[in-house]
């Protein structure tokens, strides 16, 4: 069952004698519970298609289900009602608010939307635990690492429950062990919360960590990747070969 | 992997009999690297023969006797000429990938867009695999594990640069042509023609053949 999916997504910019297209007949479909890594070139279309599913952006022509519900048809409240209760938003830059701390910061968008404090606050606290920074809940961002900001972002995602969560190059201000980090994050609320994630990126270590691989080129998918699961893994250690390990 | 070098190292820790040096293998060498106990006796006596290890008969009351190995002065020798040894990586430049390439640019059924899918795809999946490897294990405790493991995802990560690499001169490369093969000598080979030419005549065929 899908939980998101778009059908010939269309954005156009120029004139119309001379259309410049951003994305062109997208049809792509994402599964409950699946990881998907949108990978290309610069200018490929890929943000481009991860902002017009997160309804952040509007298509010329083409829709995007989410679940039962067309959002391209939507008026403005109720598509931002939407993308407050179902989607998650994950972005390069953190867009933690200074002064808060990261309790706080993850709070606030619950509390906004009539969640009262206390709740609000407990909730922000389970999700804060489900990235790995229950200890760092009373720390401003200034305090955290750049690796620990981002994740406190991504509990600030987290926090509404949403029925998708939508990550535009999340790693791409990031060192590679922040980075490393992150995307383990990540791949947990997959593996033990049934997420379901779309990530934008163009490093090939963080789209490893994907269910399904998207290629796109020109607006368009060029190539689709499945990865298939553990028992190959065993496989390429056999290839591998054994470490040297001694024991002094 | 050098079996006979392995058993030095172990045996530069100290003396080991036969039995336990094959475990001390295993081990290591993480989980099952398959070595026959044979394999360890019979390198055992060459390195004997050779004077690299030596060893004493241990003296049991409730088991058989046993040769306890020691590393000798010349084992030492050579096994720290061994690691003083840069190991030499193949950087692989007759790949096979690359010849499939090559070829398919040239024209053939698949076209190499495909070709560079089809591999690209490969490639992520093993990567996919190492990722997974690397999740589920625990640097402090695995550490020269997971440095294989990443050397692994270090060499994918290459290979799919050079893989997009190659799709970004996609274009130009259709219009490559291969250089023309030298011309072929014909006839008997020259009287007075130096060396190499004639041995090019030779194997170019000549009106003889």
């Amino acid at each position: 069952m899908f939980i998101l999916k778009t059908e010939s997504l269309t954005k156009k910019y120029g004139s119309e004698s001379q259309p410049i297209y951003a994305l062109r007949d997208l049809n792509m479909s994402v599964e409950a519970g699946e990881f998907v890594a949108i990978m290309g070139p610069s200018g490929s279309g890929k943000s481009t298609a991860l902002y017009l599913m997160g309804g952040l952006d509007r298509p010329t022509s083409g829709h995007v289900w989410l679940r039962d519900k067309d959002i391209t048809t939507m008026n403005d409240d109720a598509l931002s009602k939407v993308r407050r209760e179902s989607i998650g938003f994950v972005f390069q830059f953190f867009n933690l608010i200074p002064v808060l701390t990261a309790v706080e910061n993850v709070a606030m968008p619950l509390i906004l939307d009539g969640v009262p404090r206390p709740q609000a606050l407990e909730r922000a606290e389970a999700a804060l635990k489900q990235v790995d920074l229950a200890n760092r809940a009373s720390h401003r961002p200034s305090e955290l690492s750049g690796g620990q900001q981002q994740r406190a972002a991504i509990a600030r995602a987290l926090a509404a429950k949403p029925a998708i969560i939508l990550a535009d190059e999340p790693t791409g201000n990031l060192d590679s062990r922040s980075s490393d980090e992150v995307v383990a994050v990540l791949r947990r609320t997959v593996d033990d919360f049934g997420q379901t994630l779309v990530l934008v990126t163009h490093d090939p270590r963080v789209a490893a960590h994907a269910d399904r691989i998207v290629f796109i080129k020109d607006g368009n998918i060029v190539d689709e990747n499945r990865l298939k699961g553990a028992d190959r893994a065993e496989q390429i250690r056999e290839k591998l070969g054994r470490v040297a390990m001694s024991e002094g | 992997m050098s079996v006979k070098f392995t058993l030095l190292a172990l045996l530069h820790q100290r003396p080991m009999h036969g039995y336990e040096l094959g475990k001390q293998f295993s081990s290591i060498m993480e989980a099952d690297w398959d070595v026959k106990p044979g394999q360890i006796a019979s390198t055992l006596a060459r390195m004997k023969d050779g004077g690299l290890v030596d060893y004493e008969i241990a003296e049991s009351s409730d088991a058989p006797d046993r040769k306890v190995y020691s590393i000798t002065d010349e084992g030492r020798a050579d096994l720290e000429l061994w690691y003083r040894t840069p190991e030499v990586r193949d950087y692989r430049l007759s790949d096979t990938f690359y010849i499939k390439l090559v070829l398919s640019i040239l024209g053939g059924p698949v076209p190499p867009e495909q070709v560079l899918s089809a591999q690209r795809r490969e490639l992520y999946q093993q990567l996919h695999n190492v990722t997974e490897m690397l999740r589920k294990t625990d640097a402090r405790k695995q550490l020269p594990w997971v440095l294989l493991l990443e050397s692994a995802t270090m060499h994918l990560e290459a290979d799919l640069r050079w893989i997009e690499m190659c799709e970004a001169h996609l274009p130009d490369l259709k219009h490559y042509t291969p250089p023309k093969p030298p011309p072929r000598q014909r006839g008997r080979p020259r009287r007075h023609a130096t060396p190499e030419r004639e041995s090019d005549g030779a194997l170019g065929g000549s009106s003889e053949a």
